[in-house]
């Protein structure tokens, strides 16, 4: 039986590398450089407890941010005080929460880019 | 109060009806209230803004206003049941030994065997332990998940003493004592099983139901295989259930000497490797004395058993097609899906009922793939899932509700609550997103063709998985051309035969979709409504079923893919499943060969190189799931390559199938079987096919209120297969 690996997505990356940062932020849906890609990828493999997703308050108008609890029947928890009015500001902002969580920078964009 | 639409929650039963017959619609909600119910043909069910406009065209022929609902229970666990319950001298030693492989010893309370007050099981400390009466025994170790183990319970009231003991077993056939435990009796205790029910995998906490075959309530379910349980007496087999007799059927035969068979609730996987099971084969028909197993889950469920709220007439000379059931309260509205289906022709059916002769098309729902993928998990238990999609997970307050309310049952997409694979699907339980809503995959992908064949004006008709696999070419033959819908995954042996056939005998058939006729499944005859489905050792799959364990319980078969079975889809229409394209579709452009004389139709009236380069679903036609041509795998010598995809990215996925080796290159910039290929061909009796090969290529047809190449192309093809002139 093929089990999940929480801890099965290892890739390092250096958060200081504002490049790839900025690259996501003008394309944010890709296709990637090889570089961002392996850094989305990284992103999506973090483990199911405490993932980020996205709870739709009103269909097609807000969604909510959330973290799963990574155990089946055990609702998500709502991030306070976030609410998205779009898919693409909510991604960003994780693309942002993310880059933080895994290499401990801030996502620093310069004055032309909103961060 | 109902402020949600899965504060109401129904199904009907059965899913599909044919005009002129009955379904019967079942109503749950949070509490005591009134409804009012609508029933509406779907023309379209996707809701989002930005689409091409949902429409739905309400019936006449029914409403119910203030209609009283109330909450209705589900008893969700498979178990297996005494009809009879069995009789021995309680007043002489007896024994009840099994083998077990428990797949989740760190939960609850497991009770392995229920018979009044006698009581064997797992305690929530994982180990093993007896009850009879006011006494309990309980072994000091704790079982290990996976593996056979041989139970012994031997109560002796003349001695007053019990003994439970077990062995583990390192192969088949060699047993090791691993832990005994021994307890007095009271000797004042009652003679436990008098008129009780003997239950195997579930404690009862509720009487029978009127036909005997199900207990109004369950708990502590076990999870795991049980094998070989028997009840001895004076060296004799009171009871000996033989698990390997009657797979496909829902009940266990007792060939001990009473015959109290038992039956099945809740569609436990049958077909299940025993302890006897070797290695040495993975067929149940051919080796039955090695799967003499079943596997037992608390979330099995098969049929939610509600009572009729109301039950829906369909007039006979309704149009068959997508339908809702649609409950309105002064808060929230909540649909239901049925589907009237065609059948084939009964001699009191059409020309009785005064309807007109059949139309050219027949539009063949895909419901097997909507049960397979009913009330998925995915976002919550597939840790793969956001990858595949490359974005985050967008949760709807559908997918919230099924995520804590397992009891409504699962997709063959999940794993049960012990990490085993889901084999049985059921349209007898709500299914959250088979219907208009956010989901859009399969039923809202499919509605765009039923909008586009209303916006052309085609006449058509619609017939659903179930009515295939039931009544074949016969129900395929009084019609010039099929089309099958963006993502016909799941293929019963009949419903794969019955197109072949209408192939052959001159029938015309679009194939508007991809990842088509992929999976080989099975209708169980016992199990009403129940699809089967096993996952082997290849394909796309969000779990593998355990070795020795691929075969269909329902039909004898291999499960798995047709492809493993040597019947790859390209043998039926051309091409076969290559890659997931879930991000960034594409478009198509044509093929020197599609401007041969005998094809170029195809293109009439359009001139630009891309095709498709728009849609609903990833700016693109070429998206989702996408489909490759290959002789090598089936496709047909002679058949026309006239379109392929361009443009794929890493977004393109090559599926696991495609490679044999551990390599690289396998997204759609550096490799070359990431694509899409439209394709066509003759078959016998001036028959044809025309294969589109991508599940998005019918949310690009209704593009622009259907005015565009995507929708142009397939016109084309759809007049020119309608015309009975030789393609």
């Amino acid at each position: 039986m093929i089990i999940y690996d929480a801890d099965n997505a290892i890739y390092r990356f250096d958060g200081r590398c504002m490049d790839l940062a900025r690259e996501y932020k003008m394309n944010p849906r890709g296709p990637y450089s090889a570089k961002l890609q392996q850094i989305l990828d990284r992103m999506r493999c973090t483990p199911m407890q405490g993932r980020y997703a996205l709870l739709v308050e009103k269909p097609f108008e807000s969604f909510r941010l959330c973290r799963l609890s990574g155990k089946r029947g055990i609702p998500p928890t709502i991030v306070d005080g976030i609410v998205y009015s779009s898919i693409a500001e909510a991604e960003w902002d994780i693309f942002k929460r993310r880059w933080k969580d895994l290499t401990g920078h801030d996502v620093i964009l310069d004055s032309n880019h909103d961060a | 109060m109902m402020r949600r639409p899965t504060d109401i929650l129904g199904y009907c039963q059965p899913l599909a009806i044919h005009p002129g017959g009955t379904t019967e619609l079942k109503i749950s909600s949070n509490g005591p209230a009134t409804c009012d119910i609508g029933i509406f043909r779907v023309i379209c069910a996707d809701i989002d803004p930005n689409g091409p406009g949902a429409e739905f065209e309400q019936q006449e022929w029914c409403a119910h206003p203030d209609v009283e609902i109330f909450h209705q229970p589900i008893n969700a666990g498979s178990y297996a049941l005494s009809l009879k319950t069995p009789e021995i001298d309680w007043s002489v030693p007896f024994e009840f030994t099994a083998y077990l492989w428990p797949t989740c010893v760190d939960g609850g309370l497991q009770t392995v065997l229920s018979w009044g007050g006698l009581e064997v099981g797992i305690n929530r400390q994982g180990r093993l332990y007896a009850k009879y009466g006011s006494d309990e025994v309980c072994c000091s170790t704790a079982l290990l998940e996976r593996r056979w183990i041989k139970i012994c319970l031997s109560v002796n009231p003349q001695t007053h003493r019990m003994f439970l003991s077990y062995e583990r077993q390192t192969r088949p056939g060699m047993l090791s004592e691993a832990d005994r435990a021994v307890g007095d009796l009271d000797r004042k205790h009652l003679v436990p099983g008098d008129n009780a029910p003997l239950i195997l995998a579930a404690s009862g906490t509720g009487d029978k139901d009127a036909t005997g075959t199900r207990l109004s309530s369950t708990r502590h379910h076990f999870n795991g295989k049980i094998d070989s349980p028997a009840i001895w007496q004076q060296k004799t087999a009171i009871c000996e259930w033989d698990f390997s007799l009657n797979q496909s059927g829902n009940t266990a035969c007792d060939t001990g000497m009473q015959g109290c068979d038992l039956v099945l609730v809740n569609g436990p996987m049958r077909a299940a490797t025993g302890h006897r099971w070797k290695g040495d084969t993975e067929s149940w028909v051919h080796h039955p004395d090695q799967y003499s197993a079943i596997h037992f889950h608390d979330d099995d469920l098969t049929d939610c058993h509600w009572k009729t709220t109301r039950k829906i007439e369909i007039p006979a000379d309704a149009r068959s097609g997508y339908y809702i059931a649609r409950m309105t309260t002064s808060q929230c509205t909540s649909d239901v899906a049925f589907f009237v289906s065609e059948r084939a022709e009964q001699n009191s059916d059409k020309k009785t009922a005064g309807k007109t002769e059949a139309a050219d098309i027949l539009f063949i729902a895909p419901t097997a793939t909507y049960l397979s993928y009913a009330n998925t998990h995915i976002k919550f238990d597939s840790h793969n899932t956001e990858n595949l999609y490359e974005a985050p997970m967008v949760i709807s307050e559908e997918e919230m509700y099924l995520n804590e309310h397992r009891e409504l049952g699962l997709s063959h997409y999940d794993t049960h609550s012990d990490n085993s694979g889901v084999v049985h699907v059921s349209e007898r339980r709500p299914m959250l997103n088979m219907k208009p809503g956010l989901y859009t995959f399969n039923y809202v992908n499919d509605t765009h063709i039923i909008k586009w064949l209303e916006a052309k004006n085609f006449r058509y008709e619609v017939a659903t998985d179930r009515e295939l696999h039931e009544h074949g070419a016969a129900l395929l033959s009084r019609y010039r051309v099929i089309i099958t819908a963006s993502h016909p995954e799941y293929y019963s042996t009949p419903m794969w035969d019955a197109v072949h056939e209408f192939q052959e005998h001159g029938g015309r058939h679009l194939y508007l979709g991809g990842n088509g006729f992929y999976w080989r499944i099975g209708w169980s005859e016992n199990m009403p409504g129940v699809v089967e489905n096993r996952r082997g050792n290849s394909g796309v799959r969000t779990w593998e079923g355990e070795p020795g364990e691929h075969y269909l319980a329902s039909t004898g078969e291999p499960g798995g893919l047709w492809r493993s079975s040597g019947r790859a889809p390209q043998s039926l229409v051309g091409v076969g499943f290559s890659s997931t394209l879930f991000v960034r579709s594409t478009y198509y452009k044509r093929t020197t060969a599609s401007f041969d004389k005998r094809v170029s139709f195809i293109f009439d009236g359009v001139e630009d190189e891309k095709i498709g380069d728009f849609g609903y679903r990833g700016g693109g036609a070429v998206g989702l799931e996408i489909d490759r041509f290959d002789v090598h795998l089936g496709s047909q010598h002679d058949a026309i390559v006239v379109a392929t995809s361009h443009g794929i990215d890493k977004g393109g996925l090559l599926s696991g199938e495609e490679f044999i080796t551990t390599t690289r290159a396998l997204d759609g910039d550096q490799n070359g079987l990431v694509r899409a290929d439209m394709v066509i061909f003759a078959t016998q009796g001036n028959g044809a096919v025309w294969s589109v090969g991508s599940i998005a290529w019918p949310t690009s047809m209704t593009w622009n209120d259907c005015d565009n190449n995507v929708s142009k192309i397939t016109e084309n093809v759809l007049k020119r297969f309608c015309d009975p002139a030789p393609v």
